[in-house]
């Protein structure tokens, strides 16, 4: 499914045709930008980071695993703990590719992101067949913090030697060998409101007017679920949760807002979530924080809502 | 699809790459920027593999940036161990034991990953209080009061003072014999026993590790080859404090600065050979601060804060790799608590325990136009055995007729030169074309009487999950074959002998 106001991405392309030839025809083409345009980049031809469409942020290629073993179960991050990150690479050429770099990064929920000011966590190789993937473990333990209330965002971005360079801007749609993950167990207290910020940015010389909306229901991947520690859990049936956006913590706000971010300004926005009926403790609530710029998809927040202990 | 039965079975070693020499205990040390990841990599599996890739996946600290890069092999036999390694910079590594992942993948498996840990340690020299300091996450040794046994006033290792290139003055090689040694265990502990570094050598490698970290950014300094690529300044510029001057070791046959690998390996060779007389003067089984703190009981409540070593030996017998030598040890162990202080000590004599007798080395005797040049190695073991295969890690220098030199690495591994793997014979070669090509490109003649020059250290194969204090008694990068011996007499050169030679004919 492809909404009519999200542009084809080369990562949607890839998706659709299946992959190699396509990858390497759309290697050939220059990097335009535009707004619903075709939106093709320039960047690896043979490596990829499979994402749903259009959550890219909801990505199972990225996953966590708690603890001091690497090789321990995977599961939600424990602040003040060390955690390994993983992810699925693919090469979707017809040739071995060999020393692929790959980058893993941590860093406060946001929209958009900047490598330049995200958490670089450490880099790991890889050596990838023709069509085949690779679990590629990076072995410095993520050193969790306790920000956001623990909601914290994981970006990876892979390369071979002779890549052109990814620019600043974390634009996992329009690069297939970037990927990121943001999709958190938010574990929300009956009837009382709870927050969880959200990075807002306009790099650049001009202010943006960033539109945030949520939706509230679906189903994640069973494997997406086994990543977050959940298992044999289910989604609630309709809506229990009344989610509303604010520029000041502490509960309440609108169901949708409109921000004005000035140039090059960051700005926090909360998202404020109360359970409005009660939740089973093996069901959850599908939650997607979406935000929009000039009608076009700039990024989202996902959270597997459940009930608090 | 079933994994690849490839893994790293023992620790990873550090080479360092301006000599090629592996370091003591294969320990990396942080002084040390760049040096060489390496490891034995064995086909466990039934049958021999094919198309076989290896790669160094990730290692668990960020301040250790290796280069990627992968290794092919068209075939690997069963049972068969590989050497590989990766470049990689230390420059910001931490003193810990990082983990680090390899994978390993064949025609018809799919990829498997070996997770292992090395050793990293850092020394840093104190030129003010004229201290080394070595850290580690367990505690820091410090080694002050150091005196030598230097090589003889007309001899160094390197060209002399007044060479415009070489403003820093000879390289004299120095023996430490006598020094003060102070472990600081982070934190005090209680009891006998403190943690051993890493959970695994004794304390003694690291005052090796120090001493070997100084005289290679020495090495590095004085070549002027790699400015700058190491925190470990003085040491080696004639700032020792010498012993009574009765004894002065040798010096070296050859031009180290003009000879290539070759001279690069002998002062690496040699520099290791000098740390590791504290090994043999030592021993391997248990240092003196194992056995001092056998040797004295702290009190209830006592917290033990340092526990200083003073060591003093004599060198009885020319050092010769893999032969025992003779040592003649005198050492004080002190332990200092929070309440009492506790001595012990001993006098003794002590020989080096890693023997390599008989080594043999062959050669072809004559080469005709394109046959390859090659040379093997076998070591036997004091129990009669042959060190085989991961067990020695090995190179060779060819020196053609008129003096360049070719490094070549040798393996027990059926790759390459060797006939079967794990039969106790490390082959080394280079072919004919080869050798023809690099010798015309520096304007010399392939033909003509070409000299080989064999090195062989042993590697530590302690198997992971040994107890600390068996884990301890295994010590490897010790040479057991070595073109150099260390004599002492101020009048005599450092005896320098090829192993073998090869005729290479029309």
């Amino acid at each position: 499914m492809n909404p009519s106001n999200v542009p084809i991405s080369r990562r949607r392309t890839l998706q659709l045709a299946g992959g190699v030839a396509v990858a390497g025809a759309l290697g050939a083409l220059p990097a335009t930008h535009s707004g619903n345009a075709m939106r093709l980049m320039s960047g690896s031809t043979q490596l990829f980071i499979p994402e749903p469409d259009p959550e890219w942020w909801e990505t199972s290629s990225i996953w966590v695993v708690p603890g001091t073993d690497p090789n321990g179960k995977k599961g939600v991050p424990v602040a003040g703990q060390p955690a390994y990150v993983w992810a699925e690479i693919h090469n979707v050429s017809n040739v071995k590719v060999n020393d692929v770099q790959v980058r893993f990064y941590w860093a406060n929920p946001a929209f958009e992101m900047l490598f330049s000011t995200i958490n670089l966590i450490g880099t790991a190789h890889a050596s990838i067949q023709p069509g085949s993937s690779q679990k590629v473990l990076c072995l410095v333990p993520w050193q969790v913090e306790f920000a956001n209330k623990g909601h914290e965002c994981l970006v990876v971005a892979a390369s071979l030697p002779g890549d052109p360079p990814l620019p600043d801007l974390v634009d996992a749609p329009g690069y297939p060998q970037v990927a990121q993950k943001n999709v958190t167990v938010w574990k929300v207290p009956p009837e009382e409101w709870d927050w969880s910020h959200i990075i807002l940015i306009a790099t650049g010389d001009e202010s943006r007017t960033i539109h945030v909306d949520s939706r509230i229901g679906g189903e994640l991947p069973p494997e997406t679920l086994e990543q977050l520690g959940l298992r044999e859990v289910s989604p609630v049936d309709g809506s229990v949760v009344d989610v509303r956006f604010s520029l000041r913590p502490g509960g309440g706000g609108e169901p949708r807002i409109t921000v004005e971010v000035p140039a090059g300004a960051t700005v926090p926005l909360y998202s404020n979530i109360r359970r409005t009926q009660p939740l089973p403790a093996n069901r959850y609530q599908h939650v997607i924080v979406s935000a929009t710029h000039d009608g076009q998809l700039i990024g989202g927040v996902s959270f597997v809502v459940m009930a608090q202990d | 699809m079933a994994d690849t039965p490839m893994t790293v079975q023992t620790r990873p070693f550090a080479i360092e790459p301006f000599t090629g020499v592996m370091a003591p205990d294969g320990i990396f040390d942080n002084a040390i920027y760049k040096q060489r990841i390496a490891c034995h990599y064995t086909n466990t599996g039934a049958a021999a593999l094919t198309n076989v890739t290896l790669y160094l996946e990730s290692v668990g600290d960020p301040g250790i940036a290796p280069v990627g890069h992968t290794h092919w092999f068209a075939t690997i036999a069963a049972g068969a161990s590989v050497l590989v390694s990766w470049e990689a910079n230390f420059q910001f590594a931490s003193p810990g034991k990082p983990l680090i992942s390899f994978i390993a993948e064949a025609d018809g498996y799919a990829p498997f990953r070996t997770i292992e840990r090395i050793f990293v340690s850092e020394t840093r020299f104190d030129e003010v209080n004229d201290k080394w300091t070595v850290t580690v996450p367990e505690g820091h040794l410090e080694i002050t009061n150091l005196k030598y046994i230097l090589a003889g006033e007309n001899g160094g290792w390197w060209p002399p003072p007044e060479s415009p290139t070489r403003p820093h003055g000879p390289f004299r090689l120095a023996f430490p014999v006598s020094g003060h040694y102070t472990w600081y265990p982070n934190p005090p502990y209680p009891g006998k026993h403190g943690e051993l570094p890493f959970a695994d050598p004794f304390w003694k490698v690291l005052a090796i590790i120090a001493i070997w970290a100084g005289a290679i950014a020495v090495i590095k300094k004085l070549s002027q080859e790699i400015e700058g690529d190491s925190t470990v300044t003085a040491g080696g510029q004639g700032q020792f404090e010498e012993t009574d001057g009765s004894t002065s070791c040798c010096s070296p046959a050859i031009n180290i600065s003009a000879s290539g690998p070759l001279g690069l390996a002998v002062a690496g060779v040699v520099v290791v050979a000098v740390a590791l007389t504290i090994l043999a003067a030592w021993a391997d089984d248990a240092d003196p601060w194992w056995r001092g703190q056998i040797a004295t009981t702290p009190a209830v409540g006592e917290l033990t804060t340092a526990e200083h070593v003073d060591s003093d030996f004599q060198i009885l017998e020319p050092i010769v790799a893999g032969k025992p030598g003779l040592y003649q040890v005198q050492w004080d162990y002190l332990r200092q608590t929070t309440g009492a202080n506790y001595g012990f000590s001993v006098s003794e004599s002590k020989t080096n325990v890693h023997i390599a007798d008989p080594i043999v080395v062959q050669t072809p005797a004559v080469v005709h136009t394109g046959e390859d040049l090659w040379v093997t190695l076998s070591a036997t073991k004091a129990d009669q055995s042959l060190y085989h295969g991961p067990a020695l890690y090995s190179f060779a220098v060819f020196q053609a007729p008129q003096g360049l030199c070719l490094a070549v690495p040798m393996g027990d591994d059926g790759l390459r030169f060797d006939s079967d793997p794990n039969d106790g014979t490390y082959t080394g070669g280079i072919d004919f074309s080869a050798a023809r090509r690099a010798v015309l490109a520096a304007g010399q003649s392939v033909y003509g009487l070409w000299h080989v020059y064999v090195f062989a250290q042993d590697v530590n194969l302690a198997p992971a999950g040994l107890p600390p204090e068996i884990a301890a008694q295994i010590i490897g990068g010790v040479p057991i074959a070595s073109p150099i011996q260390i004599v002492f007499s101020n009048a005599a050169p450092c005896p320098l002998a090829a192993q073998a030679t090869i005729n290479v004919v029309p």
